[in-house]
């Protein structure tokens, strides 16, 4: 029975990881080859009116244009397995290199936006929930799902207003100092916060009737206790989902909160390299951010079913 | 939710009249007064002049004949392309299910708005380039609702019976399932106009979109930021048409789908 049961969680593992891969690789392809939508020339645009034939040899080795369609799709591949993406036309450095850094500070700023919407949505819905109060609890959710509509680029100006030039507490853009990330970590947050509030209140009322938590009344625990450690357990499930879900609409965010706030991240060097017809960058940031969204779901898939005792 | 869906339909409606007013009078969104610019809210301009003295109220009313000219078209053809390609993978299944789920899958590995930027970014930005941007990404929408309500449906007694009649599985689809998952596909049509809505306004928020002295709202709001200090009052117009605009659909949405679930 014991090996049966691992030998289901392997298969699992293995075809996940193989569908992951594909997935990776179509992912690239498809951003690769977007390139090729650009109407005409694309050669012709990128050097310009008045190009010199030696520019249009140059860069089309550096598209790898002059080459046909299957040669273009083996050296993309080899490309892929070398984690190599090219040289960045305008500044002629190595696009990993530009990549790598900006990778980081976008990391580092949907993390912290994470972070603050679990720490302060989740015990939000319980507390809520804990009231009892119907009025409450529709005021709060009725908030909530108002703020969930909201998107990125006109919650970022209100913050600005209220927080920067209103109150004076925090810097309006920039990285300078440590205060900087708070702003554009809470305009990503906040979406996702209202998310789990309003979903830990629903579960958490749903599961008021349940027999587990009628046992642990019976038993004699506080409700607060029940509160945080048994309902807390059992909707950890769904939220884990639920936040596998948002997070798409989190990264995406952080393509327009890193222009607004300036924040040195993926976001901001693909819109950069977009208006400076930077193709290489464009290609390898549209390709980082998919695939980080599509890792996160690969990873929180294996989280889920370690916390699901039922499908483990 | 009834009396929401009400309320919300309240602020397409006047957007509309407002919109014919327009026609009618005339009124020029391009019109600059110099020596108005970023004056705050007055009797003859409700809600001010922008940076070039250009009245806010009017360029809101054609921003909004811009903005849903791309909207409502892309809905049409995504509603269209997602429901029918649905329902085909759906009724015959096999290969052709297979593929367009690796398809939708693929779509879906792009989060959010990021395959619209990067469709709209190797294009030039003209009208018909956002409107492909916006359709390519906003089809599987439709396509996996149909899909799903056209795999269950499939078992029905009512299909099998008129499969038993012979009749042929285009006719099928079109007189006995499209009919039958209309009102779920009607829910996701208000949703996908809000996230269309918030992908468009992105666009030219990020400079991807209509281009400058075209009216557009995401345009006016990336205008309006950088005037944020010392004229308030255009970045709380453009942003409070945005959100009712998105907040009425999505209440639209929930409560067709409240109506449906009862």
């Amino acid at each position: 029975m014991l090996e049966k049961k691992s030998l289901s969680m392997n298969n699992f593992f293995v075809k996940k990881t193989i569908h992951f891969f594909l997935l990776v690789l179509s992912v690239y392809l498809l951003s690769f080859f977007l390139v090729r939508l650009i109407p005409g020339d694309p050669v012709d645009i990128l050097a310009g009116i008045g190009n010199s034939s030696v520019d249009v040899v140059l860069i089309k080795q550096q598209l790898g244009l002059e080459q046909g369609f299957f040669d273009q799709l083996k050296t993309a591949i080899k490309n892929l397995v070398l984690f190599d993406f090219g040289l960045s036309i305008h500044q002629g450095t190595s696009v990993n290199d530009i990549i790598k850094p900006a990778l980081l500070n976008t990391y580092t700023l949907a993390v912290t936006a994470v972070i603050i919407s679990i720490l302060i949505g989740i015990p939000l819905g319980l507390f809520v929930s804990l009231t009892n109060k119907n009025e409450i609890i529709n005021i709060v959710k009725k908030i909530c799902n108002i703020i969930i509509a909201i998107p990125s680029f006109i919650l970022a100006p209100i913050l600005i207003l209220v927080f920067s030039m209103q109150l004076n507490w925090l810097p309006v853009s920039g990285m300078d100092s440590h205060l900087s990330i708070v702003l554009p970590s809470l305009t990503l947050a906040l979406g996702l916060l209202c998310y789990l509030a309003n979903m830990t209140l629903d579960c958490a009322n749903d599961l008021k009737e349940n027999a587990i938590i009628t046992t642990a009344r019976s038993k004699g625990l506080r409700v607060e206790k029940i509160y945080f450690i048994h309902i807390f357990r059992l909707i950890s499930l769904p939220l884990v989902t639920a936040i596998g879900m948002q997070l798409g609409g989190l990264l995406s965010g952080a393509i327009i909160t890193e222009m607004i706030f300036s924040w040195d991240g993926v976001g901001k060097i693909l819109i950069d390299s977009i208006h400076q017809r930077d193709y290489p960058i464009t290609q390898a940031a549209i390709f980082f951010i998919a695939i980080t969204f599509v890792a996160i779901n690969f990873i929180l898939e294996f989280i889920y079913r370690k916390l699901d005792p039922r499908i483990r | 939710m009834i009396q929401m869906m009400k309320i919300s339909l309240f602020f397409p409606a006047i957007f509309l009249i407002l919109v014919v007013l327009n026609f009618s009078f005339n009124w020029d969104p391009y019109l600059m007064n110099f020596e108005l610019i970023l004056e705050t809210p007055q009797w003859n301009a409700p809600f001010g002049y922008d940076d070039f003295g250009r009245d806010i109220f009017i360029r809101l009313i054609n921003g909004f004949v811009s903005s849903f000219q791309i909207v409502i078209l892309a809905t049409l053809i995504t509603f269209t392309l997602g429901t029918f390609l649905g329902c085909l993978a759906g009724f015959y299944g096999g290969c052709l299910d297979r593929f367009l789920l690796s398809v939708i899958t693929i779509i879906q590995a792009f989060p959010g708005i990021l395959l619209v930027i990067a469709v709209a970014a190797f294009l030039e930005t003209s009208f018909l380039s956002i409107l492909f941007a916006l359709t390519v990404s906003s089809w599987i929408g439709f396509a996996r609702i149909a899909r799903s309500q056209t795999l269950s449906l499939k078992e029905a007694d009512f299909v099998k019976a008129a499969v038993s009649m012979g009749s042929s599985k285009l006719r099928i689809i079109k007189k006995h399932i499209f009919p039958n998952i209309l009102n779920a596909i009607f829910v996701e049509l208000n949703f996908t106009i809000a996230n269309l809505i918030i992908a468009e306004a992105g666009l030219s928020f990020l400079g991807l979109g209509v281009s400058a002295p075209f009216p557009s709202w995401g345009s006016m709001l990336r205008d309006s930021v950088d005037y944020l200090l010392v004229a308030p009052h255009y970045a709380v117009f453009v942003s409070f048409c945005i959100i009712s605009m998105i907040l009425s659909f999505n209440a639209i949405g929930a409560g067709l789908l409240n109506n449906e679930n009862k």
